[in-house]
């Protein structure tokens, strides 16, 4: 258990760094590309003045390495910057934005590894038969069609044809959205006890969700399908088949877990297009989430937000990665422990 | 006869299925032990000695078929049993011990996973007491503290550890045959002979049948009673240990036997000329034809009927029809 | 140069018919190779193609606005009274250029790095590229692509900018792995042993065990490039109205769901068959190479 801990710890300092090299990254992008985020945020029609009072306000009459440092120190007094474009604390944003956002991507990784376990077992079950082709088809067109147009053709099917779920929003018109407490709204509805509110949102969540976690789940039921192969052939399978193990028990246990070893491993791509496919989902469904908060300040070149959702986002992405490297490190006791 | 015929191999034919065609490997091997026998197995690698063994557990690759032939134990076909014979075949008397321990045992999983989980299927019993039958298998297998071994993963292990952590899975009961596919051609040269000593001395001890597959032919000639030469999918030769490594009959064997390095000597052999055919086209007739130096014509034509030269040494050669 | 020669020399060691035999005996990987050679030709033939070439760009035709598809629009027409099968097949252009531009740009830069990188890899130098290039996969590419769009004026040559700027460290991490086992193997050693140079060997030792893997990575990549230039100007922060962007008609489109669904579901369509064509190819082109 110690090691599992020393190997976290590990992890966390070596993305580090790497998270403080994307905030230098992302900062200077935003102040050294031509175009001037005070003029686009006092609009076309400011006086000199007010263009002038925004750029002072940002920082930007000063050295690009004083900038930063400015940056830092309110950085670790929690505060992100002033948004041009929400006209207060980029920090207020985030927090106000990203829970909606979290609970939209957990619920597509929760999707996104059902559906990849039950379409990869069932492939790797059947292999080179009927519900491997059938599964290896769905896999393609899962990967080929992009989450944007899964999106729409949901909107389209759903809003029209069959009226099964609703394709906009969070919450049913009418609903009467839970007191705050934690900005989750799953949670925040549950601790006001409003059940109702509580499936709506879950209701208002599947087609996001959905479209959201198609691409990811077809990559890694095809990875599972194809260990479950691998793993078929190997000897320690004929080891255990040749003491009599039952058929089932090995399939179970002594194939599915080595071959689930490489879909957890990717698992940090499959959140990496989670997490960027939130944006054009996010939009689409009207998502009131941290993602259309990103596509609105980018529009808006609101250069503090941009950097906060560039930095939140690493960081997002740094902590999935992590746990994915614990799971990893638990299904495969190999890692991690060799080095003692 | 007077000895009971355990197990009997009868014109077991075997090929594979690949994309580029079917490649006929095992052609007509017939194989007997006799109950308590110690029986060798040698020839070059990739002469079909694994697939022979595989195939009698029926523990043979998915894309392996299975074309001719018989398997009895005991005078049960093996290839015609059903699920809970085999089962029962498999958990009770015949058990295996693969070339490979690195390979053989899954990396995921504890020692003592695998052992609990193969005891308690074959013998229906409690952790308890699965657990102490484990570990009474480790101490057998010479595997100082058993208890560290059972709770390691096979990547804490040494080659030598494992491959006692499978003997000791082969010991595990009482059982009337054990395989060994060449149990220490993957092992350190300081380790074989360890290995091999504990394997034959358990085998002596226990008095159960034994195939021992091997390419050291000095291990097998000292501990088996009866040798079967192979040959590119087929038996060529066998008979007793000592009448086949003193008097080879069969040109294969003749410079099998040559091959061997002697420390006293002071010559190399020269090899054996070309290579193991292609199984996808192996030659007709005998398949040994293209590399034996006293080919005859029908030879190419036919394969050959096996001949008793000297009691119970039998080979399939032209060379010795009368 | 020295790449043209490995290239060279490489066509000569691989066994082309081998692998052609491996590639076309899949069904599937032909399918692939149809598809790709398809769009490609559309995108290079497309003036002469597409029924309608003129309405490629600034054009109106409100009169025949918005009709759904019938024989003389097969997709129907778009609110300008564009015909979206013209405009679709415009559309392969720019995708197709969008991931030419940007591969041509960043596989040889990652390459490069990535030899360096792997060859070097105890030294700072390989330390300091594998570093910076953590940097630039520590967010979904997509992220960094829209913020530096964004910063940017959007336009279609600034969305390449951006997805080449993102995607090169692939490219160096794929290297940097294969240099770095290829390294220890006996034919390297020889090669140092002779006194080869550290150029001949990155470039003529080494490089060529990675070709198969580049090429392979390559062809998948055309699909994802064209993924992300569309995920940009889908979002509308790529090419803008009125080039032929299969994004942008598709984003254009969403707006006249779910009553005029033909003007933004036949790109959409459009994007996920260029897709699906190179996904096939590549894992085509990868099975040739392992098989």
């Amino acid at each position: 258990m110690r090691a599992i801990w020393k190997y976290i710890w590990k992890r966390v300092l070596y993305v580090i760094p790497t998270l403080v090299g994307l905030s230098i990254l992302i900062f200077i992008l935003s102040r050294v590309l031509p175009g001037d985020p005070a003029l686009m945020a006092a609009g076309p029609n400011a006086p000199k003045w007010v263009v002038e009072q925004i750029r002072h306000q940002l920082r930007l009459d000063k050295p690009l390495w004083e900038q930063y440092y400015y940056w830092l120190v309110d950085l670790f007094h929690g505060d992100l910057g002033y948004s041009t474009y929400t006209k207060r604390s980029v920090t207020a944003d985030v927090i106000e934005y990203l829970p909606a956002s979290l609970q939209l991507i957990f619920m597509a990784a929760l999707f996104e590894i059902g559906g990849a376990l039950a379409l990869g077992i069932i492939a790797g079950r059947y292999a080179y038969r009927l519900p491997d082709n059938i599964v290896r088809v769905i896999a393609y067109i899962g990967i080929s069609v992009p989450s944007f147009v899964w999106g729409l053709l949901f909107q389209l099917v759903f809003a029209s044809l069959i009226p099964l779920f609703p394709t906009h929003g969070m919450y049913s018109y009418g609903t009467v959205p839970p007191p705050r407490v934690t900005g989750f709204s799953l949670i925040d509805a549950l601790i006001a006890g409003q059940f109702d509110t509580f499936v709506d949102i879950l209701w208002h969540m599947v087609l996001p969700a959905f479209a959201l976690s198609l691409g990811a789940m077809a990559q890694d039921a095809r990875i599972i399908r194809a260990g479950m192969v691998e793993n078929t052939e190997k000897e320690h399978v004929s080891l255990v088949r040749a003491y009599g193990i039952p058929e089932r028990v090995i399939f179970s246990k002594y194939i599915l877990k080595p071959s689930l070893v490489p879909a957890v491993t990717v698992m940090g791509m499959d959140i990496a297009s989670l997490l960027g496919n939130a944006f054009m989902v996010e939009l689409i469904f009207q998502w009131p989430g941290f993602s259309r908060y990103g596509i609105n300040v980018m529009l808006n070149k609101d250069i503090n937000g941009i950097v906060a959702v560039v930095l939140v986002i690493g960081i997002l992405f740094a902590i999935a990665n992590i746990i994915v490297d614990v799971v990893v490190a638990y299904l495969d006791p190999r890692i991690g422990r060799r080095s003692q | 006869m007077s000895k009971e015929v355990l197990l009997e191999i009868k014109n077991l034919h075997v090929g594979y299925k690949t994309h580029m065609g079917v490649s006929h490997v095992l052609n007509g091997v017939n194989l007997t032990v006799h109950k308590g026998e110690r029986v060798g197995v040698i020839g070059e690698s990739g002469s079909g000695k694994t697939t022979t063994m595989k195939s009698i557990l029926r523990i043979l690759p998915s894309n392996a078929i299975i074309k001719k032939g018989e398997i009895f134990y005991k005078g049960k076909n093996v290839l015609e049993m059903k699920e809970d014979e085999l089962l029962n075949l498999r958990r009770k008397k015949i058990s295996m011990i693969f070339q490979d321990p690195t390979s053989a045992l899954n990396p995921l999983f504890k020692v003592g996973q695998i052992m609990l989980d193969i005891i308690k299927y074959s013998y229906k019993l409690e952790d308890e007491e699965a657990k102490e039958m484990a570990l009474k298998a480790l101490k057998e297998a010479a595997l100082p503290d058993p208890e560290r071994v059972f709770d390691s993963y096979p990547f804490q292990l040494s080659g030598g550890m494992r491959q006692r952590v499978c003997i000791a899975l082969a010991l595990i009961g009482d059982r009337e045959l054990i395989i060994a596919d060449e149990p220490t051609t993957n092992l350190d040269v300081t380790i074989k002979a360890q290995v091999l000593n504990l394997l034959t001395s358990l085998v002596r001890e226990k008095n159960v049948g034994w195939i021992f597959v091997s390419q050291a032919l000095g291990a097998v000639r000292e501990n088996v009673d009866r040798v079967y030469v192979m040959y590119a999918g087929n038996i060529i030769e066998w008979g007793p240990s000592r009448k086949v490594f003193s008097n080879p009959l069969h040109p294969y064997t003749q410079k099998l036997l040559e091959c061997v390095p002697k420390l006293t000597g002071k010559e190399f052999s020269k090899g054996i000329r070309g290579r193991i055919p292609n199984y996808f086209k192996p030659p007709s007739g005998c398949r040994f034809h293209p590399r034996c130096d006293y080919v005859l014509d029908e030879c190419k034509k036919s394969v050959p009927e096996a001949v008793e030269v000297e009691h119970e040494h039998f080979v399939a050669c032209n060379l010795y029809r009368r | 140069m020295s790449a043209m020669l490995a290239l060279k020399e490489w066509l000569k060691t691989i066994e082309i018919k081998k692998k052609w035999y491996n590639f076309s005996r899949s069904p599937l990987s032909l399918i692939g190779l149809a598809i790709s050679l398809s769009t490609i030709i559309m995108a290079v033939f497309a003036p002469w193609i597409a029924p309608y070439p003129q309405h490629a760009g600034f054009f109106t035709d409100f009169a025949h606005a918005k009709q759904p598809p019938s024989w003389q629009h097969w997709f129907g027409t778009d609110e300008f009274g564009r015909d979206v099968l013209s405009r679709t097949i415009f559309g392969f252009r720019y995708s197709l250029m969008m991931a030419a531009v940007v591969l041509s740009l960043v596989v040889p830069t990652g390459v490069i790095l990535g030899l360096i990188a792997g060859y070097y890899r105890e030294r700072w130098i390989g330390k300091v590229i594998m570093r910076i290039a953590d940097i630039f996969i520590a967010v979904p590419p997509l992220v960094l692509a829209l913020s530096v769009c964004s910063l940017l004026t959007p336009s279609a040559f600034h969305a390449m900018m951006a997805v080449s700027l993102m995607w090169w460290p692939w490219y160096t991490r794929l290297l940097y792995n294969i240099t770095s086992s290829v390294k220890e193997e006996y034919f390297v050693y020889a090669a140092k042993v002779t006194g080869a140079s550290s150029f001949h060997i990155m470039f003529k030792e080494i490089f060529p065990n990675a070709m198969g893997a580049v090429l392979t990575k390559v062809t998948l990549d055309v699909g994802w490039v064209i993924l992300l230039g569309a995920s940009l100007s889908f979002v509308g922060l790529g090419a803008q109205p009125p080039t032929p962007d299969l994004g942008t008609m598709v984003a254009d489109g969403a707006k006249f769901l779910p009553d005029y669904w033909w003007i933004s579901m036949f790109p959409a369509l459009a994007i996920s068959y260029v897709i699906l064509g190179f996904n096939l190819l590549g894992d085509g082109i990868k099975d040739a190479f392992e098989g």
